[in-house]
C-alpha cells in the first residue's frame, strides 16, 4: 500500500485531523472555561461572602467616626471660636490659646484628626495645627483648589460636606514629614453673628480610615475607598494601579479583568448612603494564569492523547477497510483477466461493500452466462463450419466418384463405327447424389456384342464401389465366355461372398450374336426391357425374372434366348427413368415410357434417348432429380443397312 | 416404418409392416425387425397392410433371410395381395423367400 497525498487514505485523514482538531479546542475552550468559571465561581462566592460581612461592619464604622468627630465639631466651644471676633488683641490671644487647648484636648487627640480650622465667606482662614500652632491666612493665602472651596460654600447649613483628599503639602504650602499626603476634610457651615456665615473644616488623614479596616487585610484582597468623584481617599494593601472608574465599573461584574500592571484580578464594591462614597474590595488572582495554563496544557495532553487514539483507530479501521477494498478490486482484477470461476469474495462488514460485492457476482453470473452463451455459439460454429467443411469435402469426393463412374463408362459414340449391322446409344444422367446405375456394352468376340444395364441399391461412395466391382466382375465373367445366366450366377455368388454392406445389383444382361441377331437375356430383378419389332411399336416385355445379385446365394439365374430382326429395337433402363417424379409426387411410369417412345419407334438409338430426356425433362419440371437416369438403346439392322 | 406391428408368440415373431416398404421406409422396418429378432426361430411376416414393395424392400427379406438361414431359424411371408406377388414373382423372390 502506497501512502499517496491523493490516496483514500489522506483524503479521510485530513477531514479527521482537522475535526479532531476542532473537537479538541472545543472541547479544550469550554472545559478550560467552564474549569476556570467554576473556580473563579469558589473563589467569589467565599470573596463575596467575605466582603458582604467586610463592608456590612466597615461601613457602619466609618459613618460612627464621622459621627463622632462631627459631634465634636458641633461643640458650641468650636462654634465660639469659629465666631471669635479680633475687638482686642489681648482677648484674641487668649481665645487663641483656649481654642488650641480645646482642640489639642478634644479632637486632634483622636486618631486620624490631623487639625480643625476655620473658612470665612472671603476664604480667610484660622485654625489649629497638630503642633499647637495657630495660624490666620488672609483669603488669598487660602490653598484650598476651588472647586473644594466652592463645595465648601455651598454646603448647607447644618450638613456635613466631605471635601478631598487634598494634597497636606497644598494645604499647608510646605512639605513635612509632619504633614499627612493626603488629607481628608469634613466641612459644615455655621452662622457667626458678627461675620455672618462661617464653615469649620475638619481635618483629617487617611489613618481614621486605615484603621478601621485594619483587620481587612488578607495579603490577597487590596480595599479601596474613593469618594463620589473616584478620587481615592485611602486604601489597605497595594497600590491601586487602574483607573478607579474602571474599576468601580468591573466591580460586581463577576468578570476577571487585568489592571495596569497586567494582574488578574476581580472586586467588590458598595457604595456609602451619604457621604456616596465607595468601598472596593479588589482580589488579585496571581495564580490565575497559571492555573489557566495549567488547565490549557492539561486538557490538550488529553486532546493530543485522542487524536493519537483517533489515528490508531482510524488506521486500523482504514487497514481492514483497504483489505476488504483490495479485496474487491483484485475480484474484479481477475474478472478482468477473465476469471470469472473465482471463488467468493472475503467477507465483508460494510454495507455498501456487501453491495458491490453483490453486484459484482451478479455482474460476474451475467458475464459467465454470456461467456457461455458465446462459447456455445462459437462451438456451434466451428461444428457448423466442420459439417460444412465436411460437407464440402463429400460432395467434392462424390463429385470426383462420379466422375470416376462416369469416366468408368463407354462414352465415345458412335461406339462401333465400322459395325453396320446395329446401332447403340447409351447415357447416365446421375443424380445430385452418386447412384449405382451403370451400362456397359463390349464386344465378347468379333461376332458377339454384350450389353448391361444395372442399378445398385443405395446410394454414395458405396453404391459407386460396388457399381464399379460389379461392373468389372460381369465383364470378367463375359469375357471368359459364360453365358449370361452362368456369367450372373457366379457374380451373384463373388458379390454375396464379400458383402458386408448388404448392398445388391439389378442386372439386366443380353449377349448377342452379331452376325445372326440371336442371343441370350438374363434378367436379375431388373426392370423390364422395351422391345420394338420392325413395323410395330415399342412395348414392355413381361417375363419372370431372377433375384438380383449379392443377396441370396441360392439364387439361380436362367438364359432367356431371343432373336433380332433387321428393323427391331431394344430400350432398356433403370427405375431412375419410371419413377421420376414430378412436383407432385406422380411417377413418370411405364405407360409414358412406352408412348415417349412410340412417338417415333424407327428412330436411332441417339434419338430414342434424347426423345425420352426431353419428356422426362418435360415430366418433372422443376422438381429435384433423385435417381440416376440410365438408358439404352439397341437398334439391329441386320444386313438391311450398307455402310 | 413406425406402425409395423410386432407380436412374440413362444418361438414365432409374427411382423405386420403397415404401408409401403420403399427405399425410405425399408431402413427403418430392417432396424425394427432386426431388434425383435432374437429369441424367435421362426418369423411369420404378414403382408396384409403392405400396398407396395421396391427393390430395397425386398432386399431387407433377402438379407434378413440369409441371417436366419446362418441360425436355423426361418422366415415366411403371408396375405401377399396379388399386385405384391406379381413383383416377387417377376424378380425370382420366390426362388429365395418362402412365400405361402
Amino acid at each position: 500500500m502506497k501512502h499517496r497525498l491523493k490516496s483514500l487514505r489522506f483524503r479521510i485523514l485530513l477531514p479527521v485531523i482537522i475535526l479532531v482538531l476542532i473537537i479538541i479546542t472545543l472541547l479544550t475552550t469550554l472545559f478550560s472555561r467552564a474549569y476556570i468559571k467554576m473556580i473563579q465561581q469558589q473563589e467569589q462566592e467565599v470573596n463575596a461572602v467575605g466582603f458582604a460581612t467586610v463592608s456590612n461592619s466597615v461601613l457602619p464604622l466609618i459613618n460612627t467616626s464621622i459621627a463622632e468627630v462631627r459631634s465634636v465639631m458641633s461643640d458650641d466651644r468650636v462654634a465660639s471660636y469659629a465666631r471669635l471676633r479680633y475687638s482686642s488683641m489681648t482677648e484674641l490671644v487668649h481665645a487663641r490659646i483656649r481654642c488650641r487647648d480645646y482642640l489639642r484636648s478634644e479632637i486632634m487627640s483622636r486618631d486620624g484628626i490631623y487639625g480643625l480650622l476655620f473658612m470665612r465667606k472671603d476664604g480667610s482662614q484660622f485654625g489649629a495645627l497638630p503642633n499647637g500652632n495657630f495660624f490666620q491666612d488672609r483669603p488669598e493665602e487660602n490653598p484650598l483648589p476651588e472647586d473644594m472651596k466652592a463645595k465648601i460654600l455651598n454646603a448647607p447649613l447644618g450638613e456635613t460636606v466631605w471635601v478631598g483628599p487634598v494634597s497636606g503639602a497644598v494645604l499647608y504650602g510646605f512639605e513635612s514629614s509632619d504633614i499627612p499626603q493626603s488629607i481628608m476634610i469634613a466641612a459644615w457651615k455655621s452662622v457667626d453673628v458678627s461675620y455672618g456665615e462661617c464653615y469649620a473644616l475638619m481635618l483629617m488623614d487617611e489613618s481614621i480610615f486605615e484603621g478601621l479596616f485594619a483587620s481587612l487585610q488578607d495579603g490577597k484582597s487590596s480595599w479601596y475607598l474613593f469618594t463620589e468623584d473616584q478620587a481615592e481617599i485611602c486604601h489597605i494593601g497595594r497600590d491601586l494601579s487602574m483607573d478607579p472608574g474602571r474599576l468601580i465599573s468591573e466591580s460586581n461584574s463577576g468578570n476577571i479583568f487585568r489592571d495596569d500592571d497586567e494582574l488578574p484580578a476581580f472586586a467588590y464594591s458598595t457604595t456609602l448612603d451619604a457621604p456616596a462614597w465607595t468601598l472596593v474590595r479588589k482580589v488579585s488572582m496571581e495564580g490565575y494564569d497559571k492555573m489557566v495554563r495549567g488547565v490549557t496544557h492539561t486538557i490538550a495532553i488529553f486532546g493530543g492523547l485522542i487524536l493519537l487514539i483517533a489515528l490508531v483507530v482510524y488506521e486500523l479501521w482504514m487497514r481492514r477497510f483497504l483489505r476488504q477494498f483490495y479485496s474487491l478490486l483484485k475480484g474484479i482484477a481477475r474478472m478482468g483477466e477473465g476469471d470469472l470461476e473465482s471463488a467468493a469474495f472475503e467477507p465483508t462488514s460494510i454495507d455498501e461493500f456487501q453491495t458491490m460485492q453483490r453486484e459484482i457476482n451478479r455482474t460476474r453470473a451475467a458475464l459467465n452466462d454470456q461467456m457461455d452463451t458465446i462459447r456455445r455459439m462459437e462451438r456451434e460454429r466451428m461444428e457448423m463450419e466442420n459439417k460444412r467443411k465436411e460437407q464440402e469435402r463429400i460432395e467434392e469426393e462424390l463429385k470426383m466418384a462420379r466422375e470416376i463412374q462416369e469416366s468408368a463408362l463407354p462414352q465415345l459414340f458412335p461406339a462401333f463405327p465400322d459395325r453396320a449391322k446395329f446401332d447403340l446409344f447409351a447415357s447416365m444422367t446421375p443424380a445430385k447424389e452418386v447412384g449405382g446405375d451403370f451400362y456397359d456394352f463390349f464386344q465378347v468376340d468379333s461376332d458377339h456384342l454384350a450389353l448391361v444395364i444395372a442399378d445398385v441399391s443405395g446410394k454414395g461412395i458405396p453404391a459407386a464401389l460396388f457399381m464399379m466391382t460389379s461392373k468389372s466382375l460381369i465383364n470378367t465373367q463375359l469375357m471368359s465366355g459364360c453365358d449370361p445366366a452362368t456369367a450372373l450366377e457366379r457374380v451373384n455368388l463373388q458379390l454375396c461372398e464379400r458383402n458386408s454392406s448388404r448392398m445388391f445389383v439389378t442386372v439386366w444382361l443380353a449377349v448377342l450374336e452379331i452376325s445372326t441377331g440371336r442371343g441370350l437375356a438374363c434378367n436379375a430383378g431388373h426392370v423390364n426391357p422395351a422391345i420394338h419389332r420392325s413395323g410395330g411399336r415399342f412395348a414392355l416385355e413381361v417375363y419372370k425374372h431372377n433375384i438380383f445379385l449379392g443377396v441370396s446365394k441360392k439364387a439361380k439365374y436362367v438364359n432367356r434366348p431371343f432373336e433380332m430382326k433387321s428393323g427391331d429395337s431394344l430400350f432398356v433402363y433403370t427405375d431412375g427413368v419410371t419413377e421420376a417424379r414430378d412436383t407432385d409426387k406422380q411417377m413418370f411410369g411405364k405407360e409414358r415410357l412406352e408412348s415417349t417412345l412410340n412417338i417415333d419407334p424407327e428412330a436411332a438409338p441417339e434419338t430414342l434417348i434424347s426423345q425420352v430426356k426431353n419428356a422426362l425433362t418435360d415430366f418433372v419440371g422443376g422438381a429435384e432429380q433423385f435417381d440416376d437416369i440410365t438408358m439404352l438403346a439397341f437398334r439391329y439392322y441386320g444386313d438391311s443397312r450398307i455402310r | 416404418m413406425s406402425n409395423t406391428v410386432f407380436e412374440l408368440n413362444g418361438k414365432t415373431l409374427t411382423v405386420k409392416p403397415d404401408g409401403e416398404l420403399d427405399s425410405v421406409t425399408s431402413p427403418t422396418f430392417e432396424k425394427e425387425l432386426r431388434e425383435h429378432l432374437s429369441g424367435a426361430d421362426s418369423i411369420v411376416v404378414d403382408f396384409e397392410k403392405v400396398n407396395y414393395i421396391s427393390s430395397a424392400g425386398l432386399r431387407v427379406f433377402l438379407a434378413v433371410e440369409n441371417t436366419l438361414e446362418a441360425h436355423g431359424a426361418e422366415m415366411k411371408l403371408i396375405h401377399v395381395n396379388e399386385h405384391i406377388l406379381e413383383i416377387f414373382d417377376l424378380v425370382g423372390f420366390m426362388d429365395v423367400v418362402d412365400v405361402e
